[in-house]
């Protein structure tokens, strides 16, 4: 055998291939890139057919993620109870939305609460007290259905009210992830409102579906990548992201 | 540049973009996993038990005549299906169905009673085996006269009525005998090569105690049954090990299953809003629950007892996970179970030729519905084969006498008789003695595995059967040991 032409044809014959391997990417990406356009345009007319309307931004297609584990926290109330008794509160005139961050944030630490997810959410002012909120994230995703609000009356923290889900875990295995669009019409098909429904939100978050299964007093469950659709004023609903 | 150069490049080039294929491709298809390539396990032959030998009888009953009885145990299956020199009960049925102008005629219970007080053999089952099917398991031919008869709860032979087979039909509570020009000489071989082999004898409750009862007590029980370590099937830190189990049940979807771990150390994996469910629990058992979907497939009860076998063979395997064999056996039947069309199957364990008792649930139990498996609960325990075959070797003991047991425990046993069921009512110590008398179902020996957690032991053990009530005592000095929840 002539080693010598050989090596020249597969050398030709791996260049070929490795071309069309990238042509087949390229094209295949742009091609994507134009039929989501049209999907986009179509599914928007599809859902205003069926009364529903969206008025957010439809976000982009995500790269794959993985599931998470996490673990129901439970807080020791002693220590809740006494920070409660012994903070700093502020003065009538030092109660301003920085100062009320940093009061609810050392709380959180004093009570060994805070890790890198504890993320301010908002501030909410009722009649006589101030609720501060802060929501769980990893990254840039929020876990759903996990949260630490504080009640601040007259300066002084007055209530704690926690519901926690540490991730402990990001499973090595990523799938991918269902457009928005895909989404959105997996909602129309499950939606059971008769009224017009007006969709002001719709993002990725990491959900635990506590209804589907009533564990006696779980320790750690599973979290799956949702998309979590809001509308008609805060009316929520979640469908599973994750492509079957 | 120098030819030696260019070839050098050349290989260099080569290697270069053979690489940049591979990694190309891989990106294309980095998302497939290897495990989308993974096969479903498939059992292997052997590993499935043939059914035939899974269905036998729970107890073959020899009356020598004069009242002098004997109890095959179930771990004989000689007697039943395999013996080969002296004939077996299932070969002697076959031979019988090949005569000509079999009559089949419907008797009434008295006259079925006062036969089989004549010498005979009766082979009983604790569930009503469609007669279709029982001639299917065994590959012996059924004779169209036999279709008057729905099922077969017991069959036998007495030499009070030489040229008749008798069955009896659970599910109709009927009686029949099978009428034949037929000696019917290869039962009476049977019978008396079980006699001529030396037998553990036996007597009607009512000869020992006086109390108006037939059920059958040993006068005497020589056995070698010993206590043996045993392990459970899995424990709740062997995640590796649960999780290998899980992705046998959920096979492909195992990616999008949920996993909940409970204080208690549960474990449970849900698929798609709880059509399929998997628990662990930290007993070592497992339990899998399934949503029925797809179409009616309406199999019989040979068909849904392969599906379920072979199921089971599939799901953890008829040994313990780690190997420990054991032998199966089908130990009970109930029919259209959560008011669905089926069957739920109970399968039993027999270890040495010794049934194992559980003090609380079954070693497994498996619902076939429309053909398709929608409950499976495996609760089996893993031990060392060297222990158990230690056991074969010792000589044997003599048990504690049966009757000296029911002498010594009739009141322990009738609190919890009592206790279940209100209509005992004794006022003295000889009412109680008698209702306990006349109350027991079934005396035999075997092994039991205690409901407490804590157990590391498989004990030998009298089991007293009442009311489906199994109260365990010491094989050999008669302690209570505990006994089973209605």
């Amino acid at each position: 055998m002539d080693w010598t032409k050989a090596k020249t044809i597969l050398i030709v014959a791996l260049i070929v291939t490795n071309l069309v391997l990238i042509a087949t990417y390229f094209l295949r990406e742009y091609q994507f890139k134009s039929d989501e356009k049209e999907m986009k345009v179509a599914t928007i007319r599809l859902l205003e057919d069926k009364n529903i309307f969206v008025e957010t931004e439809i976000p982009k297609n995500h790269e794959r993620m993985p599931k998470l584990t996490v673990q129901y926290d439970k807080i020791d109330q002693e220590i809740i109870e006494e920070q409660l008794a012994n903070h700093k509160a502020l003065m009538p005139e030092e109660v301003t939305g920085d100062n009320l961050i940093a009061l609810t944030t050392d709380f959180i630490e004093r009570c060994n609460l805070m890790t890198e997810n504890v993320t301010f959410d908002k501030i909410e002012r009722a009649e006589d007290s101030i609720r501060v909120t802060y929501k769980n994230y990893l990254g840039e995703y929020a876990i759903e259905e996990s949260y630490m609000i504080l009640t601040v009356t007259e300066g002084k923290i007055t209530d704690m009210k926690r519901f926690w889900l540490n991730p402990v875990e990001v499973s090595d295995i990523k799938k991918e992830v269902i457009p928005a669009i895909a989404a959105l019409i997996r909602f129309m098909s499950e939606s059971t409102e008769e009224e017009k429904i007006h969709v002001q939100g719709i993002s990725l978050v990491y959900w635990v579906d506590s209804n589907a299964f009533d564990a006696e007093s779980p320790l750690t469950d599973t979290a799956f990548p949702t998309w979590k659709i809001i509308y008609n004023g805060g009316k929520i609903q979640h469908v599973t992201a994750w492509e079957q | 540049m120098s030819e030696a150069k260019i070839e050098k490049a050349k290989s260099i080039s080569l290697v270069v973009l053979f690489l940049s294929t591979i990694l190309l491709l891989c990106f294309f298809w980095g998302h497939i996993s290897l495990d989308s390539f993974k096969f479903q396990k498939q059992a292997d032959a052997e590993d499935i038990p043939d059914i035939s030998y899974m269905i036998k009888p729970n107890q073959i009953i020899v009356n020598f005549g004069a009242d002098n009885y004997t109890i095959v145990s179930s771990g004989n299956t000689d007697v039943w299906c395999t013996g080969t020199e002296e004939g077996c009960m299932v070969k002697a049925i076959e031979k019988f169905g090949n005569a000509e102008n079999i009559l089949v005629e419907e008797i009434p219970y008295e006259k079925y009673q006062e036969v089989m007080t004549f010498r005979s053999i009766l082979a009983e089952f604790t569930y009503d085996i469609p007669i279709v099917d029982f001639f299917l398991n065994f590959k012996i031919k059924k004779p169209s006269s036999y279709d008057v008869i729905e099922t077969i709860t017991s069959i036998g032979y007495s030499e009070g009525s030489k040229n008749n087979l008798f069955i009896y039909d659970g599910k109709n509570n009927k009686y029949y005998r099978l009428v034949a020009d037929m000696d019917n000489h290869d039962f009476e071989t049977l019978i008396a090569a079980i006699e001529g082999k030396g037998y553990n004898i036996y007597y009607p409750a009512s000869t020992y105690l006086g109390v108006e009862n037939n059920t059958l007590i040993p006068l005497e029980i020589n056995t070698n049954l010993s206590k043996f370590p045993f392990r459970l099937d899995s424990y709740p830190n062997q995640s590796e090990k649960i999780n290998t189990i899980a992705e046998n049940f959920f096979g492909g979807n195992f990616d999008f299953v949920r996993e909940i771990t409970e204080d208690s150390g549960t474990v449970i994996y849900m698929y798609s809003y709880g059509k399929k469910v998997l628990i662990v629990n930290t007993d070592g058992s497992i339990e899998y629950k399934e949503e029925q979907i797809g179409a009616n497939m309406d199999k019989g009860f040979l068909e849904s007892l392969e599906t379920a076998v072979q199921y089971v063979a599939r799901h953890g395997s008829w040994k313990s996970l780690n190997g420990a064999k054991l032998t199966p056996y089908l130990k009970d039947v109930s029919l259209n179970p959560n008011k669905e069309k089926g069957f739920r199957f109970t399968f039993g364990m027999e270890v040495n030729g010794s049934r194992l008792f559980y003090e609380e649930g079954e070693s497994i139990v498996i619902d076939v519905i429309d053909g398709h498996v929608t409950y499976y609960k495996r609760n089996m325990i893993d031990f060392d084969q060297e222990d158990l075959d230690a056991i074969e070797t010792f000589s044997d003991d003599t048990a504690f006498s049966a009757v000296n047991l029911i002498a010594k425990n009739y009141e322990y046993i009738y609190n919890i008789i009592q206790a279940s069921e209100d209509s005992y009512i004794a006022d003295d110590q000889a009412s109680m003695f008698e209702a306990v008398g006349s109350a027991v179902d079934k005396m035999q020996v075997g092994y039991v595995r205690m409901a407490d957690k804590e157990a590391k032991e498989i004990y030998p053990a009298w089991i007293i059967s009442i009311n489906n009530i199994n109260i365990f005592f010491d094989l050999y000095n008669a302690e209570p040991i505990g006994h089973t929840k209605k």
